[in-house]
This record gives C-alpha cells, sequence and structure tokens, in this order.
C-alpha cells in the first residue's frame, strides 16, 4: 500500500507529467470561465492529445483540467452571477453578493481554497473508502436518489431572496421548463409544440447564460446603474482572508467534502445537484441561516468543497466497478480504455499504483489550482467595477458566443436571449431566479427516480425502503424545525406583525 | 413533403451543375481532389462515435485526395437532429454523415416524433465498425438460461435508459422468445442500468459486449443470449436468440432487427448523392478500412474496425426494412406500455 | 402603467403558463403527465393567492409580501428592504421603460446581427459600434479595443476550443442564415 503511494507519487513527480497537469490546469480555468462551458467539455477537447501519453501525463493533463473547471466556473458565478457551468449554479446565491457588499477577493479565495481542501479530503477518503464503496452502492438507489433531489428542493422554503410566494411560482416554472422536450422515461414530446429543435429540451447552461447574464447586462443599461456599487462599496476584502474563512469553517469543509464524494460515487447525482445539496447543507447547519442569500462566506465555502471532493468520489465507482460515476468520469473512462488500462476490481489489486496516479493527480491539480486562483484572483475581483460601457458589449457579445458554442446551435442564442428577457422581468417584479434554476436542476431527478421507485418497489415505495424512510423523516424534520423554532421564539413578534399588516388585509 | 421536394429540387440542381462542370473545362479527375469533406456526425463531441470519426478523418482526406475532412458535431433529438440536416443537405458528395444506422431505421420504423429523413434513401457507404448487442442478467441472478426467463413466474424486469435501439431489440426478443417483459424506464444511462442489474433492482439490460466486460469478468454480470445472426468468437459459449427459435415469423423478426443491429457504425450521404462522389468516397473509404496500418491503430485505441461495403449495407437497408415492417405494432405496443 | 398593474400583468401571465401547461399536460399518458400537472396545479394556486395578496395590499406595501413580512419577522431577520422607487413620479417611469426598450433593442440587435452576419463579424461590430457611440472610446480606440476583444474570442473559441467560428467571415453577408 505505501509502495503503491510512493509509486503513484513518483509516477506524476515527472517533469512530463507535472507539466502537462499545470497546462491541464490552466486550460481548465479558462474553460470553467467561459460561460456555457464546464468540465466535461474541456476534456472531451482534450481526450485526442492524451492517446499518445502515458498514463500520469494523460491523467494529469485530463484530471487537471477537469478540477480546475470547478475553480473557474466558481469564478463568474461569484463576479457576475454567470455560471460558468450548471454544477456552479449554488455559488451565486451567496457569492454573488458578496461581491456586491466588496468582498469579491475574499469569496474568491474561500472558493479557491474551499475547493482545494475539498479536493485532497476527496482525494484521502478515495483512498480510506475504496473497500466500502461497494455496498454503499448497493445500498442507494433511485428512492434514496429522489429523497436527497427533495432535500435539494426544502431550500426553496427557506430560501429568503424576495417573496416567498413568487419564489415557490418560479421554482415550479423551473420545473416544468425543464420538462420541455422528449421525456425519456414514456417517450413522450411535452410542451414542444412540435418543434425538433425543443425535442432535446432547453440546454441548462444556454438558460443559465440568459437568465443570468443577458439579464445582469440589460438591467445595467436600462438602470445605468454599476455591477457592483464602488462609490457605496469599495472592494475592502483580501483573498487571505477567505482563505482563513475556509480553514476555519473546517467543520463545514469536511462535512461538505464527504457529501461530494458520495455524490460522486453515485451514478445519477449529477455534481450540479451535489452543489444544491452542499448549499442546503450549509444552510442546515450554520448559526446565522439567516444571513444565506446576503453573502454569506458559508455559501460560497460548501458548494466548493463539495464539488473540490465530487472528483475523487466519480473516480471510485468508475476504478472499482468500470461504471463511470458522472458524464465526467465516462469521458475518463475512454481515456483509460484508450490507454489500455481496464477499469474494474482488479485495479485495485493489480493497478494500485495507478489508483495512486489518480489520487496524487487530484491531490495536487487542486493544489495548483488554488495557487493560480489566488495569484489571479485580486485582478478578476476588480473586472465587475469596470465601466458599463465596456462590461455591456464586451459580456453581450461573449454571452451570445457563449451560447452558440455550448452545443453549436444556433438557435440556442435565441433561446439565451428569450431567457435574457425573462431574466430580467423575473429580477424586476422579484420572481426569484435562484429558485427557477434550483427547480430546474431538480426537475429531471425528480422525476425519473419517482418513476424508477414506483416501478421497481410500487406506490408506496417509501415503506419498502428504510434508508428512503429515514431520509424522508429527516428531510421534514430538518425544514420544519427551524420554522417551529422561530415560531415559538416569535411568538409575540409575528402577533405584533399581523396587527401591523393586518389593515391591508 | 415540401422538404423531399425541396431536397429533390437541390438534387436536380446539383446534378444539372455537376454536368455543366466538365464542359467548363474541369479536369476528368476525382471529383475530391484539393475540396473540402463535411462529415455531420449527429452524436456528441465526447463520445465514441466522434472518436471514431476524428481518427479516420485525416486518413480518409489522404484516399480521397481531399484537402481536408472536418468532422462537424451535431447532436440532438438521439441523433435525428444532425442526420435531417444530413437529409436536407446539398448531395454533391461534399458532405456526408457518420453515425450509429440503428438508430435511425429503428427511430423510423418506430414512426418517432422527429423523424424527417426516409432512412431507404440515404446512400450508405460502408460500415466501419461492428458491435454485437447482448442480453445481460446480473451476476447473482437467479437466471442463467433463456428458458430461466420464461420460467421465472413473473415479467422480467429489464431496465431501460430511454426508447434506443437496445429497448425495441429487447422487445422483439422477448416476444419473440416467449417471455413477459416489465420495462422500467427513466435510468440516465449505461452506468446507471448497469448498477440496477447488479444490485438486483432489475433483471436485465441490454449493452454492447465491450461496455459490459469488466463487470463479466468481475462476474458482476452474466450473458444469456446475443441478438446476433451467429455465435461470437469472444463468448463461443452465449447462444444467439435466432438459434432458439423454431417459429419461422418470429425468427425472421428477430433476423431483422438482428440485420439491422449489424449495420452499426457508418458513413451514409444523403439521397441523391452525385454518383461519382458516391463511387469515389467508398472506394476511400473502403482503402481506408482495410488498410492494415490503420486497422491496427484503430486496435491499439479500442476503436475495432469491421469493415463492410457500402453496396451491401444499401442492400441490407432495403431488405431489412421490407422484414421489419411488420415490427411497427409491436414497438407501438412497447412504447404504449411505458406511457 | 403604475406598478400594480405591471405586477398584474406578470403575475396573470405566469397563472397563465401554468394553466396553459395543464391544459397540455392532460393529453400526455399517465406516467407522463404524473409530475407536471401536480406542479402546473400547485403553481397556479400559488399565483392566485399572489394575484389576491398584491391586489388587496396599498401601492406602498406592493413591494412587500405578507408572508414575505412574516417569515422576516419569523427567521429574525429586520432589515429593511430598499426605499424603492414605489412612489416615484410618472417621468421617472417612463425614462426607466424607454431605457428598458433600449436594453431589449441592444438584445435583439446582437442576435440579429449574430444570426444575420455571423458570430464573430456581429461581434466586432457590436463592440466597436458601442465603444464608439457611447463615446467611451474616440474611433480609432474604441476600433482597437473591439479588434482586439474580437480576436481574442476567436482565437479561444475557434482555434483552441475548435468550435467552428468562422460562419460569415470568408461568406461576408451570409452568416448563419
Amino acid at each position: 500500500m505505501v509502495d503503491a503511494i510512493w509509486a503513484g507519487l513518483a509516477a506524476l513527480a515527472a517533469p512530463q507529467a507535472l507539466g502537462f497537469m499545470v497546462i491541464g490546469v490552466c486550460y481548465g480555468i479558462v474553460i470553467g470561465i467561459l460561460p456555457g462551458l464546464g468540465g466535461i467539455v474541456a476534456m472531451a477537447l482534450l481526450l485526442p492529445f492524451t492517446w499518445d501519453m502515458d498514463f500520469a501525463p494523460a491523467m494529469g493533463l485530463l484530471l487537471g483540467a477537469h478540477i480546475a473547471t470547478i475553480w473557474g466556473s466558481s469564478v463568474t458565478s461569484i463576479l457576475f452571477r454567470v455560471p460558468g457551468a450548471a454544477k456552479s449554479i449554488a455559488l451565486i446565491f451567496d457569492g454573488f453578493p458578496m461581491t456586491q457588499k466588496g468582498e469579491a477577493s475574499r469569496a474568491l479565495g474561500a472558493s479557491a481554497a474551499a475547493a482545494l481542501m475539498g479536493g485532497v479530503i476527496g482525494a484521502v477518503f478515495l483512498a480510506v473508502s475504496i473497500p466500502i464503496t461497494r455496498p454503499v452502492m448497493m445500498a442507494l438507489g433511485p428512492a434514496e436518489f429522489l429523497m436527497l433531489a427533495l432535500w435539494g428542493l426544502t431550500v426553496l422554503a427557506t430560501f429568503s431572496e424576495g417573496s416567498i410566494l413568487k419564489g415557490l411560482a418560479a421554482a415550479g416554472l423551473g420545473l416544468l421548463t425543464a420538462f420541455i422536450g422528449m421525456d425519456l422515461v414514456t417517450a413522450t414530446p411535452r410542451f414542444t409544440f412540435g418543434s425538433i429543435y425543443l425535442l432535446d429540451g432547453i440546454s441548462f447552461p444556454v438558460a443559465m447564460i440568459g437568465l443570468f447574464a443577458i439579464a445582469e447586462m440589460m438591467k445595467l443599461f436600462a438602470t445605468g446603474g454599476a455591477l457592483v456599487e464602488r462609490d457605496l462599496t469599495a472592494e475592502s476584502s483580501s483573498v487571505w482572508q477567505g482563505v482563513r474563512d475556509a480553514f476555519s469553517h473546517w467543520g463545514l469543509v469536511f462535512r461538505s467534502s464527504l457529501l461530494g464524494l458520495w455524490i460522486g460515487v453515485l451514478p445519477g447525482i449529477g455534481a450540479s445537484v451535489g452543489g444544491i445539496a452542499a448549499y442546503a447543507q450549509a444552510l442546515r447547519t450554520s448559526k446565522s441561516p439567516e444571513t444565506f442569500g446576503k453573502g454569506n462566506v458559508e455559501g460560497v465555502i460548501g458548494p466548493d468543497a463539495t464539488l473540490g471532493a465530487n472528483e475523487g468520489g466519480g473516480l471510485l465507482p468508475t476504478l472499482a466497478l468500470g461504471i463511470p460515476g458522472g458524464e465526467g468520469m465516462a469521458i475518463v473512462l475512454i481515456a483509460f480504455i484508450g490507454l489500455g488500462v481496464v477499469p474494474g476490481p482488479k485495479m485495485l489489486t493489480d493497478h494500485l499504483d495507478l489508483v495512486f496516479t489518480l489520487v496524487w493527480v487530484i491531490a495536487l491539480a487542486s493544489m495548483v489550482t488554488a495557487v493560480i486562483g489566488l495569484i489571479i484572483s485580486p485582478y478578476l475581483a476588480r473586472v465587475p467595477s469596470l465601466n458599463n460601457n465596456i462590461i455591456i458589449p464586451l459580456v453581450l457579445s461573449v454571452c451570445v458566443i457563449g451560447a452558440y458554442a455550448a452545443r453549436g446551435q444556433v438557435s440556442d442564442v435565441i433561446v439565451a436571449a428569450v431567457f435574457g428577457v425573462i431574466g430580467y422581468v423575473m429580477d424586476k417584479y422579484r420572481y426569484s431566479r435562484a429558485t427557477f434554476v434550483i427547480g430546474m436542476v431538480l426537475a429531471v431527478m425528480i422525476e425519473r427516480n419517482l418513476h424508477l421507485s414506483i416501478s421497481l418497489y410500487g406506490d408506496w415505495f417509501i415503506f419498502k425502503r428504510p434508508v428512503a424512510a429515514i431520509m424522508l423523516v429527516f428531510i421534514v424534520v430538518t425544514t420544519a424545525w427551524p420554522f417551529y423554532r422561530n415560531w415559538k421564539r416569535d411568538r409575540e413578534l409575528r402577533k405584533l406583525a399581523l396587527a401591523e399588516t393586518g389593515r391591508a388585509t | 413533403m415540401l422538404r423531399k421536394w425541396k431536397s429533390a429540387a437541390a438534387g436536380l440542381a446539383a446534378s444539372a451543375l455537376l454536368a455543366v462542370l466538365p464542359l467548363a473545362g474541369a479536369s476528368a479527375g476525382p471529383v475530391y481532389d484539393g475540396k473540402d469533406v463535411t462529415v455531420i456526425v449527429p452524436n456528441s463531441a465526447a463520445g465514441t462515435m466522434s472518436r471514431y470519426a476524428q481518427m479516420l478523418a485525416p486518413h480518409l482526406a489522404k484516399n480521397l485526395g481531399a484537402d481536408n475532412v472536418r468532422i462537424d458535431n451535431q447532436p440532438g433529438a438521439g441523433s435525428l437532429k444532425g442526420t435531417n440536416a444530413l437529409w436536407n443537405s446539398k448531395p454533391d458528395g461534399m458532405t456526408i454523415g457518420f453515425t450509429n444506422i440503428p438508430t435511425l431505421l429503428i427511430a423510423q420504423i418506430a414512426e418517432s416524433p422527429g423523424v424527417r429523413f426516409d432512412a431507404t434513401k440515404f446512400v450508405y457507404l460502408g460500415r466501419v465498425a461492428a458491435e454485437p448487442r447482448l442480453m445481460l442478467v446480473g451476476g447473482n441472478s437467479p437466471i442463467k438460461s433463456v428458458d430461466d426467463i420464461r420460467n421465472l413466474g413473473r415479467p422480467f424486469v429489464f431496465a431501460s435508459q430511454g426508447t434506443d435501439e437496445d429497448f425495441y431489440t429487447m422487445v422483439v426478443l422477448a416476444s419473440a422468445l416467449g417471455y413477459e417483459l416489465k420495462i422500467v424506464t427513466g435510468y440516465e444511462g449505461e452506468a446507471d442500468t448497469s448498477l440496477a442489474v447488479i444490485k438486483g433492482d432489475a433483471d436485465g439490460q441490454m449493452t454492447s459486449w465491450t461496455g459490459s466486460l469488466p463487470q463479466i469478468q468481475a462476474g458482476d454480470k452474466r450473458p444469456i443470449v446475443f441478438a446476433t445472426r451467429e455465435r461470437q468468437d469472444v463468448a463461443p459459449d452465449v447462444p444467439t436468440a435466432i438459434e432458439l427459435l423454431k417459429d419461422e415469423t418470429k425468427k425472421g423478426q428477430v433476423e431483422a432487427i438482428a440485420d439491422i443491429l449489424n449495420l452499426s457504425r457508418g458513413f451514409f450521404g444523403p439521397p441523391g448523392m452525385d454518383e461519382a462522389a458516391v463511387a469515389e468516397m467508398r472506394a476511400a473509404i473502403e482503402k481506408t478500412l482495410t488498410d492494415p496500418e490503420v486497422v491496427k491503430e484503430m486496435a491499439a485505441k479500442d476503436l475495432p474496425i469491421v469493415f463492410a461495403p457500402g453496396e451491401k449495407q444499401q442492400k441490407t437497408v432495403g431488405q431489412v426494412f421490407a422484414a421489419a415492417k411488420d415490427l411497427t405494432p409491436t414497438f407501438k405496443q412497447a412504447l404504449a406500455q411505458i406511457k | 402603467m403604475s406598478r400594480r398593474m405591471q405586477e398584474n400583468v406578470v403575475a396573470f401571465f405566469v397563472l397563465f403558463i401554468f394553466i396553459a401547461a395543464i391544459v397540455a399536460s392532460t393529453g400526455y399518458g399517465p406516467r407522463a403527465r404524473l409530475v407536471p400537472i401536480p406542479i402546473a396545479a400547485i403553481g397556479a394556486l400559488i399565483m392566485i393567492a399572489q394575484i389576491a395578496l398584491q391586489n388587496l395590499r396599498s401601492e406602498q406595501d406592493l413591494k412587500v409580501d405578507l408572508l414575505e413580512f412574516i417569515s422576516r419577522k419569523a427567521t429574525g431577520d429586520h432589515e429593511e428592504e430598499t426605499a424603492g422607487e414605489g412612489g416615484s413620479a410618472e417621468p421617472a417611469r417612463r425614462r426607466t421603460a424607454a431605457r428598458e426598450f433600449g436594453a431589449l433593442g441592444l438584445l435583439v440587435l446582437i442576435v440579429g446581427m449574430f444570426l444575420v452576419i455571423g458570430p464573430i463579424p456581429a461581434m466586432f461590430l457590436f463592440t466597436a459600434g458601442y465603444f464608439v457611440l457611447s463615446r467611451h472610446y474616440s474611433v480609432p480606440l474604441g476600433l482597437l479595443y473591439a479588434l482586439a476583444g474580437t480576436a481574442a474570442v476567436y482565437v479561444l473559441f475557434d482555434l483552441w476550443l475548435g468550435v467552428d467560428m468562422n460562419a460569415g467571415i470568408y461568406d461576408l453577408g451570409f452568416g448563419l442564415f
């Protein structure tokens, strides 16, 4: 075991392998920052280059790029409220408010440090968890995934942005938007109006570009204000403050990392759900949940730690069973086969050194990303305060081109524009875009797993799956508890509030 | 209708143009000399289909004498979108397609929404690979043979990732081999269905041999029956569905689906593709795929080449379509079951 | 249009979408409509409640939802809402509307240019035009920066990421149509 650990490191320590890893990381950061493009694209584009490489440099390049996209996508979520990829959606909830408060550097630093710690914890636990992967994968199924998605949805109930009724309505719209297209469960085209284009549904990255980026540019133009009011809130934070935040919330980082690790292990739950689940978890366990959505650094640390650890988790089933834990890992699997490595249980006995090379790649790539991130963050943090006349045309053009580049479909540009208008209207009349997005992400997961649970275990599946039943109880209790506690504490206050508003009703 | 008319008109215009061109002084030389050829791949840039296309493109360009063979990924609607695009493309030979042909045929036979083409009218240019598909059960499952499935005393639970060719193949197998099927749809992909089968949530799935090889070797999955005409060298003990059948109609149905699956990954061109271009393209594809260097290189990347000439593919498509017509009701019934 | 009027237009539109979704879903199979119909139904009920609420309250309270007010008290959050333009005068509102149409026009312009002349030429013309017409940069400087930005995007997407961005560059004027 110890030999394998060192052999794995030695293979990666070669200058060529390290060089390719650094190239992969730089490339990944740029891809992550570009709207619409994420880790899958990054790896798919690099795949052909790995065909003639050795194992360590090839994995350094591929996984390095994949890991770096996490922080890269977080950057735009934090600075512009534009998620660079679907998985970083949770970063906009508190990351962008931090930028507005003049704490962009702190948020970026916390994000990089949390992703680093998540990556390292993920890598360490990857090594430790190998023996228990199989039983856990066998124990969890569609019913439990459904509960996990519902748990993500309960964030809606406590989301503090805007009006609750409007927020819930927006979530409903998000859920319905996700149902546009060919329903793969029943082979029914839904809400497509006979259009072939709509059969594929609304692309998530494209909708994001519209809802947030384009809408934000329209708002800038219409109100004439600035993305971040520099006169009111000068950038007052430092990157190191964020790093300190991440380390001082080590409990949160640890919990989030384990969550990310196991979400990565399970095929059928994507990283975007992971980010939202991490946010829910951070919110639930926080000492000051009421500041979430208003720039609480915990809302940045939790999701980023989860995303960082997610990659290590995704590798587990890929290595142990030859079953990829997510889309990104499916590409790693292709690369394995291209490199002549056959994944499966033998991997853990015969090729343990290769497994540890991967562990080291994840750990080292996370570190390289964090170092580069910390160096460039102070410069990036200044971008949102540029003059509108520079930001609007550039961001708008890049959004349009990014929407096109995401899938290479011209119609996506029009969809992005439509969502831009929708996003603007939602923002103006305070229908929460965040809950819309949560609904959109979770819709398919909820529907698929509900159908699977009913098909496999019957209508009353919840009573046949004890783990799911326990999770349901846990969800109900954790959702209701803060309301109950506050209701008790503030009963008097509430009466007062009702009296005040009573005249209006 | 209008589209067909349009493409026919475009074809006519193109052939008229080509008839004029030699008069304009062009040499009688190859159609593709110094040209740019676009290969529409209606699958995602990350998948195996694109890897095949990208690896083959430079060799194909060399053998065509073309300047460049460019891969244009147009994924969407279960590869129907890119195929529709090819159907409407100019048939001058400068745009061809590369994908999993069975997907198109089955979509058309099942009358899926989104089909805006007639697969029998495409020009087939050559098969690149064939991957035998088979039914597998979990390693801990009591099922060891098709007989065990028939004697299960309950429907056979089939984990499906959607209404793809595996779905329809399983439906045909069940109806021919005589066992009841409970189709569970909603799985996200092959990783998801594999896990369901290994766990025992579902009884079985359909995959390619290579797709399940690691799990078969580890004893997590057990091969039951191949959906091919002949037994496979990789697993000589696993029977084919056809050899288990006596009834000629049922045999015919399974043969039809086996033939469809056997078309596998291949190049194809738009309807009415310029004849000189077709001849040159078929020759260049054959030359590429029979070149031992290329075959060796591709095999090293785990992209095996199993070539079949375009003419043969064209004939098979015609025959299969006639035979597969009566599968439409079976397909529709299966679709109704999951609605 | 008053704020209340605008709110109502938006709210009724959202309600309409939910009802339309219910109507459309009834045509699907039992499994295909299992999830969308309840969601749309709940959404419709929520919107009806919202419409009732926003019309029963005074203009000043419009921006503060009753439930929100309660929940803010309940979660112990007493920070206050921005004063907003709740009582702002009609001319201000008209100015905003004009600028909003401007923003919409801008969006239509860039997307239209993208479709007609292709991504890269559209980006160059759009950024150059914006830089110059907004008088942020002088004409030569604006052109220079627009060219640099466009070139950077081209290098990044086309040359580096391999996404075809050539449409409209060589076949000038044809774009993606």
